[in-house]
């Protein structure tokens, strides 16, 4: 499903959604771009490691702290 | 196959061997004694096991793992009751009617210590994860709801048996400790079960979800059967049973999605 013109906020979408589904993926991308003072549709390349440490935070609660790494990693190193 | 589609498989089968015994009584009175003892070891046995493998699934010791633990240990102090409360009730014939509380009782109430921490361990942790807790709204609609179910569960159970002259203050204690014990646990769960709800159908909320169910479940048990013994209509063998049994296999449930979520990350698939 294409949920955002801007690819790495659409990579991040692909990531999250099969695990938080589509209302949670929209709003944790959401609010993790706002904390950073940007858009969804304005997400760089250099925002994505910031993006990723933020998300491993609310990942932990259900994941462990280890498996929410592996989920961080993964969009850490979106190309 | 997958575990879980395993477990949901042996959940159907034992929901409706249980509840052919309870309707049917096959055997008289004495074989659903031994069923209605035996099965609950059975099914806390099952949620125990997969409960140990979660806790081992995680790999790093971290507060999420430590909450897991918790209803493990809850759970594993349910088992030793459950497995007490038969060896009292069909190898030493005690009649459980007029021994209550028993042994089993005292290891009942020290199990929900652990579980309480341990969801409020998720629940916390969720708030503290700044992940959306959803509409402001509907928690001001539903807190009154909540308050005046609370209202009835006190006034027409909780009060009447507080008043009971015929019951001794221990025996009060034990038919009031369970319902409210219960609401401990309940009111965690229904929060889990919502914030569960605002991720729909991502996998990552499914054992929140099971494991609410579970709990739930063994709060509509506890209310019936504090209610049910406390009018001398309980009996071994009773449909409420069932709640208890499918509640311990619903945790297992939670249990068993949580550890399948975890082997997606750490691709093993042991």
């Amino acid at each position: 499903m294409n949920a955002y013109t801007n690819e790495y906020a659409q990579k991040i979408y692909n990531i999250l959604a099969p695990m938080v589904g589509d209302l949670m993926s929209k709003s944790i991308i959401k609010s993790n771009t706002a904390k950073l003072g940007i858009k969804e549709d304005s997400i760089q390349l250099s925002n994505l490691p910031i993006i990723a440490a933020e998300m491993k935070k609310g990942l932990t609660v259900f994941l462990g702290s280890g498996a929410a790494e592996t989920v961080a990693l993964r969009i850490a190193n979106i190309q | 196959m997958k575990k879980s589609k395993r477990l949901w498989i042996f959940l159907c089968i034992l929901t409706f061997i249980n509840l052919v015994f309870y309707l049917t009584r096959p055997g008289g009175d004495k074989m659903l004694l031994y069923v209605s003892d035996l099965l609950p070891v059975i099914c806390s046995g099952i949620c125990v096991f997969c409960l140990v493998k979660t806790v081992k699934k995680f790999q790093e010791w971290d507060f999420t793992k430590t909450s897991w633990l918790m209803i493990h240990t809850g759970i594993a102090l349910y088992f030793i009751a459950e497995i007490t409360y038969g060896v009292l009730e069909v190898f030493e014939i005690v009649d459980m009617d007029v021994a209550f509380p028993t042994i089993a009782d005292y290891i009942w109430a020290i199990g929900y210590i652990p579980i309480v921490v341990g969801l409020l361990m998720m629940f916390t942790g969720y708030l503290k994860s700044g992940l959306p807790m959803g509409h402001t709204k509907l928690y001001c609609c539903v807190a009154p709801l909540v308050l005046i179910l609370l209202s009835v569960v006190f006034y027409f159970l909780l009060i009447p048996i507080f008043r009971d002259p015929e019951s001794s203050g221990l025996v009060k204690f034990f038919y009031i400790f369970y319902p409210v014990a219960d609401l401990f646990i309940v009111i965690p769960a229904v929060l889990l079960m919502y914030i569960t709800h605002l991720f729909g159908r991502g996998t990552i909320s499914k054992p929140w979800k099971y494991l609410a169910f579970g709990f739930m479940l063994f709060t509509v048990g506890d209310l019936l059967y504090a209610y049910l013994d406390w009018m001398g209509k309980y009996e071994s063998g009773n449909l409420i049973d069932l709640g208890w049994n499918v509640g311990y296999l619903l945790i297992a449930l939670a249990a068993v999605y949580q550890t399948e979520l975890l082997e997606s990350f750490n691709g093993s698939e042991k």
